[in-house]
């Protein structure tokens, strides 16, 4: 008996869009070449990053199990997806969700993608799409098959493309909003996806809308291009439009979007975004990816400039009718509710309703209607609760719902009557955890789980700071649940550290000869106002501290608040100095006898650290000398941030900044130097030449991910003399140097590690 | 073209001894596991899914197989979910699993942190088909699967296999068959740990 071999590609050849399918089938030639060695393994690793098919930790084929690093012994080891990429290691699949809709089918075939291709785990991001983990890269094109036949595509999800178009998940319900953004977002994801004018950019591109100035949502200022919805009065008649900004965007070194336009009408929106993709493509960095965002051309350009290339461009380009004609479907009135409720709204006895209903429910500008809040643990939902609430979905709305940036579901236009019936359902699904945007709902990127730049377990930490403050039924307290924690497992701000008012992004420290998993502590930053206020390094906590260290700052603000304070006002009142002394004594780490907890972090079993890597008292006497240099350039990095936060800094201030920022580098440097000469100079130029002789010509300073950017700003900062022009210029120094000195961490690491190898060849020979 | 070769095999853990707190006790085993090499599989990683209610708690994800710690269908239980292709025919593929999940289950009964605390079923099996397109959740998938897994336990040792019968299933699942046993033994499969 066999079972029949029928395939996707057939059995789906009528529902596809003959486009998306052709792009599949190119997509798995492509495949089909490079494991003939036809194409070359950097060009495909771009060809699939373009399809949303992206790397995850240990695809290299080598996996530290907590004593030594281990070959993966994978079957194809000479076959690769990519430079250092093995063909055979599961890989993660990214699925745009344009603006976070979807319908309750494209939720069931998500669903049953991750059930056959994935764990069952569907997971959501920060920028609203799906994401499925320990994927074979041999089912992708399958995979994309069925969902093209739904009317999703995962093309440019990753690579050097636009990548999803977040918007507002309460776009059109919203008692805040100028208007409905969801259309315009829909209009701009379609007309440049696979435009050619995207298609040259030297890295990604994100796009996003806010129904709003004020509200968080859409994240608005942290965005490549951003679109705010504005309205102005024109000849008697309202006329709708958007104030643009460009620029802004998290990662290692935060930038806040600069305004491009303070009103640009809404049938130039798509060749207005046309205009700058092509600026970009044209002037924007290609061969230094850690310079090839649009924000660095923005700032080397100055916004003036890049506003007078962008309208120069706009007048030289040929009409396209596709840029007007969505207009009309954009104003026409959508509708999402059911035309009368589903129930008769009795009451049902399901325990948990009130708690749920206070944090959970949001009252729409619709009378009657409120919209709902899956809360879920770190952004995961199953395979089967997401089958429930595709039903549920059907039931209650006219089959719409959307993800969010916060990694949670949001189901909209439910009549009020219906509330009951719907909690019971979601209840049977397990979908019913209250607090929803509030204390309890921790934001966390993949970190070490799956990724490969993680540096500590955001989602160990997120879990349990989650669980911990659940406990205490914080979500509840009207004086904390207010206040976002959001967790990162490298400075890349996936988990948006920067905009949480309690930040963490994974590093690692040397204790004696061991590695600690370390946060850095980010305090200050704000959702509101489009994500426009980023927060700054205090200082760097043990892992295992971290809960201890949020249950500090928590008794510290409510002992400490005046009147109405936020905790953001809190943080700024007081200062980060007063607060990091007040943690003081949450940093040190016990020795390994006393807690190895410490050296192990959240979730994993595995110690962090390297173990006893034998250096000898003459080496020991070294590493105190770098540590000590590297712990006086993080003060100095610090001190600054301090400064730079204080609104009273005036320009001789702003100047001191910039100048103890470098500084701080240098004595980073310096600290580095010293592994091989205790009695290094500390004079600036001495140090400069003496670190770009010994570590960046032998690029002893580099590794994989970490050190060029880093290099390059202590390069920046020397060449500038340490001078600043600007505040804005002084703010990023201060991240620069906290990264510069997180890299000299990590190098010294790796010099330790190298020693030690030496000691052992030393004794065994 | 490929074989059909995506089947879930599902042992479950006898009612009196579920054992809690998933995390600290499965994620150190597993993560010594693979740290000793003593599977006979390529493994690749840990996977924490105990903050996901009913799910697949924590995995061990190998290229060949991934077993979960999993409650989906409200049972606790050890998931084998077949990963990738593999010679042989769609019996093979059961037979594999199931070998698969007859080895991690006997580790994990044997490990002196689980002692008396976690012992699996020898009489029933679930097996799962997790291909909606080879082998769909309907009458004529059934027919068409239900000999396959009759051919791959035996294929796999299993002394004598009773009744095999579909379980009434949500029809959005995975087709999934109950299959009644006899002569299942797990310290078999294994060099004891
Ligand atoms: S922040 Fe770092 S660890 Fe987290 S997903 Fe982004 S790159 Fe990976």
């Amino acid at each position: 008996m066999s079972i029949d071999q029928p395939r996707w590609k057939d059995v789906l050849a009528d529902r596809m869009p003959p486009a998306m399918a052709e792009e599949i089938d190119l997509y798995e030639g492509q495949m089909e070449l490079r494991k003939q060695r036809k194409i070359e393994d950097k060009v495909f690793a771009e060809i699939r990053l373009r399809r949303g098919a992206y790397g995850q930790r240990y695809d290299n084929g080598k996996r530290y199990d907590g004593t030594k690093t281990q070959e993966i012994p994978f079957p194809r080891r000479s076959l690769t997806k990519g430079p250092d990429t093995e063909w055979d290691a599961p890989g993660m699949q990214r699925i745009k969700i344009p603006y976070g809709w979807m319908t309750a089918e494209q939720l069931e075939t998500l669903a049953d993608c991750a059930e056959e291709y994935s764990n069952g785990i569907l997971h959501i991001t920060t920028r609203q799409d799906i994401q499925l983990h320990f994927v074979d890269i041999e089912d992708t094109p399958d995979m994309h098959r069925r969902l093209a036949a739904v009317g999703i595509t995962t093309r440019e999800a990753c690579g050097n493309s636009v990548r999803n178009v977040t918007g507002c998940p309460k776009a059109g319900i919203c008692r805040d909003e100028v208007f409905d953004i969801s259309p315009y977002a829909k209009a701009e994801t379609w007309f440049l996806l696979g435009h050619r004018d995207v298609q040259d950019f030297g890295r990604k591109f994100k796009i996003a809308y806010s129904g709003c100035g004020t509200e968080a949502c859409g994240r608005v200022m942290m965005h490549d291009l951003g679109f705010i919805a504005a309205v102005r009065e024109e000849g008697g008649k309202e006329e709708r439009g958007f104030k643009v900004v460009v620029g802004g965007g998290l990662g290692p070194v935060p930038h806040v979007a600069k305004l491009l336009y303070e009103f640009m009408p809404e049938d130039e929106m798509l060749p207005v975004s046309q205009a700058i993709s092509r600026v970009y493509a044209r002037l924007g960095e290609k061969r230094n990816r850690n310079k090839a965002r649009i924000k660095f051309l923005v700032a080397k350009l100055g916004i003036d400039e890049f506003r007078r290339l962008v309208d120069e461009e706009r007048q030289t380009m040929e009409p396209d009718p596709r840029w007007k004609d969505w207009l009309e479907e954009a104003h026409r009135p959508t509708r999402e509710a059911l035309d009368s409720p589903a129930t008769d709204g009795s009451a049902f006895d399901a325990p948990g309703f009130e708690e749920w209903a206070r944090t959970n429910l949001y009252d729409q500008r619709q009378e009657g209607f409120v919209s709902v809040t899956i809360n879920l643990p770190l952004g995961d939902i199953t395979s089967r609760q997401s089958r429930k609430l595709a039903d549920i979905v059907r039931q209650y709305t006219s089959d719409a719902l959307r993800t969010t940036v916060d990694q949670n579901f949001f189901l909209r236009s439910v009549h009020k009557q219906d509330v009951p019936a719907l909690y019971k359902e979601l209840h049977e699904a397990k979908l019913v955890l209250s607090g929803a945007g509030t204390i309890t709902d921790v934001t966390s990127c993949p970190g070490t789980d799956t990724c490969k730049l993680g540096i500590a377990s955001s989602r160990g930490l997120g879990a349990e700071l989650r669980e911990q403050l659940e406990a205490r039924e914080l979500q509840f307290d009207p004086l904390l649940k207010d206040i976002n924690i959001k967790v990162s497992g490298c400075p890349n701000s996936c988990g948006l550290h920067h905009i949480g008012d309690i930040g963490f992004y994974g590093s690692s420290r040397n204790v004696g000869s061991y590695k600690v998993p370390h946060f850095l502590l980010m305090l200050g930053g704000a959702r509101d106002d489009n994500a426009g206020n980023y927060g700054l390094a205090v200082g760097a906590v043990p892992s295992k501290r971290a809960p201890e260290v949020v249950d500090r700052l928590l008794d510290l603000y409510r002992d400490e608040r005046e009147d109405e304070e936020t905790f953001r006002a809190w943080v700024m009142r007081v200062g980060k100095k007063v607060i990091k002394e007040k943690l003081k004594d949450l940093l040190p780490v016990p020795g390994y006898e006393e807690d190895p907890s410490f050296y192990v972090d959240w979730h994993d079993a595995r110690e962090y650290s390297i173990g006893d890597i034998g250096v000898g008292e003459c080496a020991g006497e070294v590493v105190t000398l770098t540590q000590f240099s590297l712990a006086t350039a993080e003060s100095m990095a610090f001190d600054a941030s301090v400064a730079i936060d204080d609104p009273g800094t005036d320009e001789e201030g702003v100047r001191e900044v910039g100048r103890g920022a470098y500084l701080a580098m240098v004595a980073a440097a310096q600290g580095l130097l010293k592994v091989r000469n205790p009695d290094a100079s500390q004079e600036p130029d001495v140090v400069f030449r003496q670190f770009r002789e010994e570590f960046l010509d032998t690029k002893l300073f580099f590794e994989r991910f970490i050190g060029a950017n880093e290099s390059q700003y202590f390069v920046n900062a020397h060449e500038a003399g340490g001078a600043v022009r600007d505040r804005d210029e002084a703010r990023r120094r201060v991240e620069e140097a906290q990264l510069f000195i997180e890299a000299a961490h990590a190098c010294y690491s790796r010099l330790l590690q190298a020693q030690a190898a030496e000691a052992g060849v030393a004794i065994a020979t | 073209m490929e074989d059909f070769y995506k089947v879930c095999v599902k042992l479950y853990a006898s009612e009196v001894t579920p054992p809690s707190g998933d995390a600290d006790l499965f994620v150190p085993i597993f993560h010594e596991w693979i740290r000793d090499g003593d599977l006979d599989l390529i493994s690749l990683d840990v996977a924490d899914y105990a903050h996901v209610p009913d799910g697949p708690g924590i995995m061990l994800i190998t290229h060949e197989t991934a077993f979960a710690l999993d409650r989906s269908d409200g049972r606790f239980g050890l998931l084998a979910q077949r990963r990738t292709p593999l010679d042989g025919d769609g019996a093979a593929a059961v037979a594999s699993t199931l070998r698969d999940a007859l080895k991690v289950a006997a580790r994990l009964e044997a490990d002196f942190r689980l002692a008396d605390r976690l012992r699996f079923d020898r009489s029933e099996i679930r097996i799962e088909a997790n291909d909606r397109l080879r082998a769909p959740n309907s009458d004529a998938g059934f027919r068409a699967f239900g000999p396959v897994v009759r051919e791959g336990l035996q294929r796999a040792g299993v002394e004598r296999v009773g009744s095999l019968r579909r379980i009434e299933n949500e029809p959005r699942d995975r087709l999934a068959l109950e299959a009644r046993v006899a002569g299942l033994s797990l310290v078999s499969e294994v060099v004891a740990p």
